[in-house]
C-alpha cells in the first residue's frame, strides 16, 4: 500500500486513470490516497470521498426546497437528490395518478426542512441526477426523534437499516442508519412495522436518556473509527452497563466502550485471513506422532 | 446558524429540554468537555488553544501588542481589538461564505461588547497621551463560525490573557530632541544573556467569563438552558450571553434573540429571585478552579 499526495510521483509506462494526471511521461497524482494498479492502468483511490449513492440504498435526507412536482434533498452527496411528486405515498395509502390539487399542496406532505428517509430509485447515467423515491411504508416523514450525522465510510450497507434496540423493555429504540451518513434516532411504535409515525408522542425522561445512549454509542464508533452496524453498537451499549457509565459521561471514557466492539472487529478480520497451511500440517504430525 | 432545523424536531428538543435532559444525555446546565493549553504560540505574548465538544472544535487565540499613540478621549488607557476568523472567511473555496461573514460580525461584534474591558486598561498605559499598549487579539476558529463557540471563544481570549505578559518598559525624555523615547528594560543574569523583562497583567486573573444562556418561556416555569448547540440555540426564545468574573459582578449583557429585554426577562422570576446566581456560581467556581491549574502549570 502506498499513500500519495496531490503533485506525488507514482509511476511511468503506465496508462493513467482516475486521481492522476500525466506531465512529460511521468504520472503524478492528482488525490490524496492509495495508489491502485489493475493491469495497466494506475489510479489513486481518495481516503476520503464524498457519499456516492447506489440504486436500492436506504438514505435519510433532509428537503431543501419545493419545486414544481418535486422536491430536492440535501442527500450529503455531490449533489442534492431529486424526489418526484410520484414517487411518494400519499397519506392513507392511496393509489391514484396525481392531480393538478396535489400539485398544489405540496407542502402538506412535506415542507422545508422536514427530514425524510427514503430509497435511491435510479441514477442519471448521463448527469448522475438522484432519483428518491418513499413509495413504501417504510418510509417517509420522520418525526419523534433527532438526526445525528456521521462519516458515511463507516456505513456498511446492509440487509435491514432499521435496527432495534432496548428489545427487552417495553419502550424499544430504534435507528434508521442511512447509507450517506445521516442516522435518525427514534422511538417506535411497537404494534406496526410501519416506521413513519403521523402524531408527536410524548416521550418520558427514561426513554430519551435511552436515546442519548445509543446516540453517545454511535458517535463513539465514529471516534474509534469502526464500522457502524447492529453488533458494533450492541458491543458498545453492553460495555456502557457493564460498566454504569452514565450517558453523559459516555464520550469522556470512549475508549473504554470502544474496546470491546474493536476486538470483534478484529475477529471478523482475522477470520478472513487465510489460514496458515504449515500450522495445521504440524498439528496433524502431532497426532500421528501421539498415535504411534 | 447552520442548519435549519424542522418543526418535529424542535418540538422534541424542546419537550427534553423541559424535561432536564438533552439529546448527548447532559442536562440543562452541563458544559461541554473543553482542553485548554497555555502558551501553544510561541512568537506571541500570550496564547492559548483550546479544543471542545465532541466534534473537538480548536481555537487558537494569540495575543500581540505594539506600541501606539492612545485616543485623545482617552489618554491613560489602552485600546484592544478582536480578530475574529475561521477556515471559511479565510478563503473563497468555502460555501455560504456570505454568512460566515455575518456570522463573524455577529461574534465579533458581541465580543467588543462582554469583553471591551476585559482587563483594566489603564494597565496598558506607558506614558500618559503619549504612549500606550495596543492588543491585537487574534481568534482562530477551526470551524464554521456560529453563536454556540462563543462560550469558549471567550475561555480561549481569557486563557490567553493570563498566559499574557508584556515587556516591561521605560518611558524617558530626551533632553536633546524634547521628545518622549521608550526603551526596553533588560533583567541582568550573572551568567546568561540579558533578556527583555517581562510583566504580567494584575487585572487579568479577575477577568470575566463568557457563558450564554437560553431561556424558553413556559408557563410553569422558565426552563433556563447553558451551552446550548446550534440546533437547541434555534429552540430559545430568548438568548443572552453574559459576561462575569469570580465575584459574579456583570460587566455586560448581551442579546441575540427573543424580544426585548425589559419586557421579557427582567420581569421574570429568574431575575427577582437571585436565581442568577445560583445558576451561574458553580459554572465560575469551575471555570475558576481550571484556570487556578493552568496557572500553575
Amino acid at each position: 500500500m502506498r499513500i500519495v499526495v496531490p503533485g506525488d510521483y507514482v509511476d511511468e509506462g503506465f496508462i493513467a486513470g482516475h486521481g492522476t494526471y500525466e506531465q512529460e511521461g511521468k504520472i503524478y497524482a492528482s488525490l490524496a490516497g492509495i495508489v491502485h494498479r489493475i493491469d495497466k492502468v494506475i489510479c489513486v483511490k481518495p481516503l476520503k470521498t464524498s457519499f456516492k449513492p447506489d440504486i436500492g440504498d436506504v438514505i435519510i435526507g433532509r428537503i431543501v426546497a419545493v419545486e414544481n412536482k418535486r422536491w430536492t434533498v440535501d442527500i450529503n452527496s455531490y449533489q442534492h437528490g431529486v424526489l418526484n411528486l410520484t414517487n411518494i405515498n400519499l397519506p392513507g395509502g392511496l393509489q391514484r395518478r396525481r392531480s393538478e390539487e396535489d400539485k398544489m399542496q405540496m407542502r402538506n406532505y412535506f415542507k422545508e426542512n422536514d427530514i425524510i428517509s427514503g430509497e435511491v430509485q435510479s441514477i442519471n447515467t448521463h448527469d448522475g441526477k438522484i432519483n428518491m423515491q418513499t413509495r413504501n411504508l417504510k418510509y417517509g416523514k420522520l418525526i419523534n426523534g433527532f438526526l445525528i450525522k456521521v462519516d458515511h465510510n463507516y456505513i456498511r450497507r446492509m440487509k435491514s437499516h432499521i435496527l432495534e434496540f432496548f428489545q427487552e423493555d417495553w419502550q424499544p429504540i430504534a435507528c434508521i442508519i442511512g447509507t450517506n451518513g445521516y442516522i435518525w434516532i427514534y422511538t417506535p411504535d411497537k404494534l406496526t412495522q410501519n416506521t413513519q409515525q403521523s402524531e408527536v408522542k410524548v416521550i418520558s425522561k427514561e426513554t430519551r436518556v435511552k436515546m442519548a445512549v445509543l446516540r453517545n454509542s454511535i458517535i463513539i464508533l465514529e471516534k474509534v473509527q469502526l464500522p457502524i452496524f447492529k453488533d458494533t453498537i450492541q458491543k458498545v451499549l453492553d460495555s456502557q452497563r457493564q460498566n454504569a457509565i452514565e450517558a453523559k459521561d459516555m464520550l469522556k471514557s470512549y475508549e473504554i466502550l470502544g474496546k470491546e466492539a474493536k476486538y470483534l472487529i478484529e475477529s471478523e478480520i482475522n477470520l478472513k485471513k487465510p489460514v496458515n497451511l504449515q500450522l495445521i500440517q504440524t498439528d496433524i504430525n502431532n497426532q500421528d506422532f501421539i498415535m504411534n | 446558524m447552520k442548519q435549519q432545523i424542522c418543526e418535529n424536531e424542535k418540538v422534541f428538543i424542546v419537550d427534553g429540554l423541559k424535561q432536564g435532559i438533552r439529546r448527548d444525555g447532559r442536562g440543562n446546565l452541563d458544559f461541554r468537555e473543553f482542553k485548554i493549553e497555555l502558551g501553544t504560540i510561541p512568537h506571541a505574548f500570550g496564547s492559548s488553544s483550546l479544543i471542545f465538544g465532541e466534534e473537538d472544535i480548536n481555537i487558537i487565540c494569540a495575543i500581540k501588542a505594539d506600541l501606539q499613540k492612545p485616543l485623545p478621549s482617552e489618554p491613560n488607557k489602552g485600546q484592544i481589538r478582536f480578530h475574529l476568523e475561521s477556515s471559511q472567511t479565510g478563503s473563497s473555496l468555502f460555501t455560504r461564505e456570505e454568512q460566515s461573514e455575518l456570522n463573524k460580525n455577529r461574534l465579533t461584534s458581541i465580543l467588543n461588547a462582554l469583553y471591551g474591558n476585559i482587563i483594566n486598561r489603564e494597565e496598558l498605559k506607558v506614558f500618559e497621551g503619549q504612549f500606550c499598549w495596543f492588543l491585537n487579539v487574534d481568534i482562530l476558529v477551526m470551524e464554521e463560525l456560529s453563536l454556540q463557540q462563543i462560550d469558549f471563544i471567550g475561555l480561549a481570549i481569557r486563557s490567553a490573557f493570563l498566559d499574557f505578559q508584556l515587556p516591561s518598559v521605560n518611558a524617558t525624555l530626551n533632553n536633546n530632541t524634547g521628545k518622549i523615547e521608550v526603551g526596553l528594560v533588560e533583567e541582568i543574569y550573572e551568567d546568561q544573556e540579558n533578556t527583555d523583562k517581562l510583566e504580567t497583567l494584575k487585572s487579568a486573573k479577575n477577568s470575566p467569563y463568557i457563558l450564554s444562556i437560553g431561556f424558553i418561556r413556559d408557563e410553569a416555569e422558565d426552563v433556563v438552558v447553558i451551552d446550548a448547540d446550534d440546533q437547541e440555540n434555534q429552540c430559545f426564545d430568548q438568548l443572552l450571553h453574559i459576561s462575569v468574573d469570580n465575584n459574579l459582578r456583570i460587566y455586560g449583557i448581551e442579546q441575540s434573540k427573543g424580544r426585548s429585554l425589559q419586557s421579557g426577562l427582567l420581569s421574570s422570576k429568574f431575575f427577582l429571585q437571585g436565581n442568577l446566581t445560583k445558576i451561574l456560581k458553580p459554572k465560575i467556581i469551575e471555570f475558576e478552579r481550571i484556570s487556578q491549574k493552568l496557572i500553575k502549570y
